[in-house]
């Protein structure tokens, strides 16, 4: 039988035993469950709650009023951030599709080295500073950076091109760290495909792109659809990368909350918003896990 | 023909992605750094919370626990930013914006989703036959969790440990929102050093290289290990 | 230190005696045993600014008091008003001090944020141009708003703002976000010639010189780094900002245009509620003595309101206000009505940004 010693130390702080036995003999599971479900109660519940409540008050207004939540579509910019914010996040998924699916059929054909490598690769981004890594971005895209160096001394512009501080900038620092919230979904939903059903596609006289279209493809859209969905979630929320590489010109909604906060002191709009934007990320949810869903019962249905 | 190369293209591309990730990373390296000074939060806690909320959740009862199971890590996916304003607006008229406990338990909120998630995926996976052998020679529920169930889900553990320590390392906005005189590595770099890549910048973000990295490196090899000694 | 304590109370007792006799009184005079061992807390800037006030303002008032000073540091070079509202209504603000810019300034005033700063209890009062003295503080910091450019790549230095509209200046250009009120009046300044008001002219004006625009910028972090790579190559940004970088040998320089420069100044206050008080006017009242002052000049090139502070002829240019007289050259600028317009005008700014 293993022995305590080998727990992992992380897990043994002083007390910890103690307080696990106690909560697990006097209230079972459920007191397992009580920590976890009191911190939550005290900081995320309650403060969204209160969010909410402040969202309806206009300004510590005392009467229950929409205003906020109508200023939020008439207002002649939100709605339009609101919308750029939405675009932004379409191009981010876009770009991770489009690299990070080859990405992901790369590393399922690789042998365990090269597969090991790879996925190090894709996830040392997270492993980064955000700050840091927008920041080497800035020397890598800027005006004199490496970049537009190369390209002109390989003579292939005359001018630098504006790769910064502009929704191309964006796109690149965001696409940089989410690409391994779609990489690996994509990469395991295509670790579960049975390698003989491609070859029996193929000994049928398919050739390798309509196997990879007819089967490949169809049998990884599950992971394509978490994957996208995590992604297009993740950059609804962002809020440094623009403040950084976006110059001003890029705002997000995160933005314009932050600044309603910080700067304007109108908590309750900012509140209003934020609302919204759970909102709207709850239904995106709500349809990709549907959709997931209908892929897995059309696929149970398959011969 | 062919199909050589579309090999050819789909490695290509792929080798042109890792550039893609890698190059920042790599600029940061060559820059010197020295040490810095920084405050991160243990994300211990969070992992004697996660836990346990994870071995309830999956022992626990069957009701509600859907519904539990998605509150519980709902702090995912949602964005920082209205997090962040929402716990701004709690502690603030409680002054308790500017407090380390504040912070810490700020921290745990965004941390504990994370355990949830590795820890659970681990008890998925795990054979109870073996914590049923220790209750019928006699062990205690309490105690085979402790003895059996625990070990045999370390990987999951130091996964969790991992990913929490990212999150609490790295967080900016809720941070942001709170910190006026209690400040983390990203808000130091974001508001004095910011932009002007001298030594202490890349001092943190080597920091943060090597400590990520020798997670990582840990949490292979403990789960390697831990494999190893399944099998044995 | 002892010497240059007398040396203000001298100057304090040779002005009217009302002060004189305040001065007895005053916090100024708090000495190394009353003090010592309490803590002040004072909000700083962040960068170069935020290290001279360190270096010349807090640590030899820390030295010579025995007060130990607790520094926290703003995000760029606005106090987190909001944050500091909502302290001063909860009854429990986090700072001693805390400088302000002109527009929270008058916020924090019509919202009552602010303690009276007594003269009484301000010795050094008696040398400051009358000018700079208001009723909730002095105002430190004579920071002055002009262009700054590349040398490398414009080789005859801009002379207007107007410049910046210069088809040549294509995406090389940039405006200062956080101080967007600033940038409305210098372009009003370009196209109507007075800096008010602020209306559909202004913002046909700025859309003319969007093409120009690279970015927007919200810290002087940020601004020193566009310059340092040569990102942008022509802004308008602050002289303290721009010399320290032409020292370290980045090609830039500072001009004041010629359709006028802006010189605002930073009021530091005592939030109401604050815990320290007394040990927050005595720390104000060094901070307005000469030698603070004086170093804040040579080091970062920020005029002072002092008028014991003599500029080397170097220094002077570069202070752009170091007479009165260059002080009253300076763009006027009417803060109570741009308080009472930012909130239309920030809705218009941000409008123009989609656009």
């Amino acid at each position: 039988m293993a022995s305590e010693a080998s727990l992992p130390s992380v897990l043994a702080p002083p007390g910890a035993k103690g307080m696990w036995l106690v909560c697990l003999k006097r209230y079972g599971w459920w007191g397992l469950l009580a920590p976890a479900l009191l911190l939550y109660a005290l900081v995320f519940f309650l403060p969204l709650s209160v969010l909410v409540a402040d969202s309806l008050h206009p300004s510590g207004a005392a009467d229950l009023s929409l205003a906020n939540y109508n200023a939020f579509f008439t207002d002649g910019i939100t709605l339009s951030i609101f919308l750029r914010t939405v675009r932004l996040a379409l191009f981010v998924t876009l770009a991770c599709l489009v690299f990070g699916y080859p990405l992901a059929l790369f590393m399922r054909r690789a042998g365990p080295a090269m597969r090991m490598v790879a996925l190090t690769i894709v996830v040392s981004p997270l492993l980064t500073s955000v700050i840091v890594r927008n920041v080497a971005w800035l020397l890598v895209l800027g005006r004199e950076g490496m970049v537009n160096t190369l390209l002109r001394n390989a003579g292939l512009i005359d001018g630098p091109l504006p790769l910064l501080y502009n929704t191309f900038g964006v796109v690149v620092g965001v696409t940089h760290v989410y690409l391994a919230f779609l990489v690996l979904p994509v990469f395991s939903a295509l670790l579960a495909i049975d390698p003989s059903t491609e070859q029996a596609a193929a000994s049928l006289g398919a050739s390798r792109f309509t196997v990879f279209r007819r089967v490949t493809l169809p049998m990884s859209m599950a992971g394509v659809i978490a994957g996208s969905t995590l992604v297009f979630v993740l950059t609804m929320g962002v809020y440094l990368t623009p403040v950084i590489m976006g110059g001003s010109f890029v705002t997000t909604l995160p933005m314009v909350m932050t600044d309603l906060v910080r700067t304007q002191f109108d908590f309750s709009r900012a509140a209003a918003f934020g609302v919204m934007l759970l909102v709207f990320i709850t239904a995106i949810l709500i349809a990709s896990s549907r959709a997931e869903k209908r892929i897995e019962q059309m696929r149970g249905e398959m011969p | 023909m062919s199909e050589t190369r579309i090999g050819l293209f789909v490695g290509s591309i792929a080798s042109l992605v890792m550039v893609f990730l890698v190059l920042p990373q790599v600029i940061l390296l060559v820059q010197s750094f020295t040490a810095e000074d920084y405050l991160s939060f243990p994300p211990r806690l969070a992992l004697v919370i996660g836990t346990a909320a994870a071995i309830g959740l999956d022992r626990g009862p069957m009701v509600l626990r859907k519904a539990m199971r998605t509150a519980l890590v709902s702090p995912m996916i949602l964005p920082h930013v209205v997090l962040g304003m929402a716990i701004y607006r709690v502690f603030l008229p409680i002054r308790f914006d500017d407090t380390v406990t504040g912070f810490l338990i700020a921290h745990l909120v965004l941390c504990v989703p994370y355990v949830i998630v590795t820890v659970g995926a681990s008890l998925q996976g795990m054979d109870r036959s073996l914590e049923q052998a220790a209750v019928s020679l006699g062990a205690s529920v309490p105690m085979a969790l402790w003895r059996v169930v625990l070990p045999l889900i370390r990987p999951g553990l130091i996964g969790g440990a991992v990913f929490a320590f990212i999150t609490s390392f790295d967080e900016f906005i809720v941070t942001y929102f709170l910190a006026s005189r209690q400040t983390t590595a990203p808000i130091q770099i974001f508001s004095s050093l910011s932009y002007q890549l001298e030594p202490s910048i890349a001092a943190v973000s080597g920091l943060t290289l090597v400590v990520t990295a020798a997670l990582c490196g840990l949490l292979i090899l403990r789960g390697g290990m831990a494999g190893t000694a399944r099998v044995a | 230190m002892i010497d240059k304590m007398k040396l203000s109370r001298r100057a304090a007792l040779k002005t009217l005696g009302v002060a004189a006799a305040g001065a007895l009184a005053a916090p100024s005079v708090i000495t190394r045993s009353l003090a010592a061992g309490e803590t002040l807390v004072v909000y700083n800037f962040d960068g170069l600014l935020g290290k001279v006030i360190k270096d010349h303002w807090i640590d030899p008032f820390s030295q010579k008091t025995g007060v130990k000073v607790e520094v926290l540091t703003m995000q760029g070079s606005s106090p987190p008003m909001a944050k500091i509202k909502a302290q001063i209504d909860a009854g429990r603000p986090d700072a001693d001090v805390i400088p302000m810019q002109m527009t929270d300034y008058i916020f924090g005033v019509r919202n009552n944020l602010f303690q009276p700063i007594d003269a009484k209890d301000m010795p050094e009062y008696a040398n400051l141009y009358p000018d700079y003295i208001t009723p909730y503080g002095p105002k430190l910091v004579l920071w002055s708003y002009g262009l700054a450019y590349n040398t490398d790549k414009i080789k005859t230095a801009p002379t207007a703002w107007a410049d910046l509209w210069d088809p040549q200046y294509k995406g090389k250009a940039a405006l200062n976000e956080a101080l967007f009120d600033q940038a409305l009046e210098m372009v009003n300044l370009v196209s109507k010639g007075k800096p008010l008001p602020v209306d559909d002219g202004t913002f046909a004006a700025l859309t003319k010189l969007r093409p120009n625009l690279a970015t927007l910028w919200t810290t002087g972090a940020q601004a020193e780094q566009l310059l340092r790579t040569g990102e942008v190559w022509i802004m308008p940004v602050w002289n303290g900002r721009v010399y320290p970088l032409k020292d370290q040998g980045v090609p830039v320089d500072f001009v004041a245009p010629k359709e006028g420069f802006f010189t605002r100044s930073d009021p530091f206050c005592i939030p109401r509620g604050a815990k320290n008080p007394d040990i927050a006017k005595a720390f104000i009242n060094f901070s307005c003595t000469a030698a603070p002052q004086q170093a804040m000049a040579e080091k970062l090139f920020y005029a002072s309101p002092n008028q014991k502070v003599v500029y080397p002829p170097d220094i002077a240019k570069r202070v752009v206000v170091a007479t009165k007289e260059d002080m009253a050259r300076a763009v006027p600028e009417n803060f109570e009505v741009i308080v009472d317009n930012l909130p239309e005008w920030r809705r218009r700014w941000d409008a123009w940004k989609q656009s």
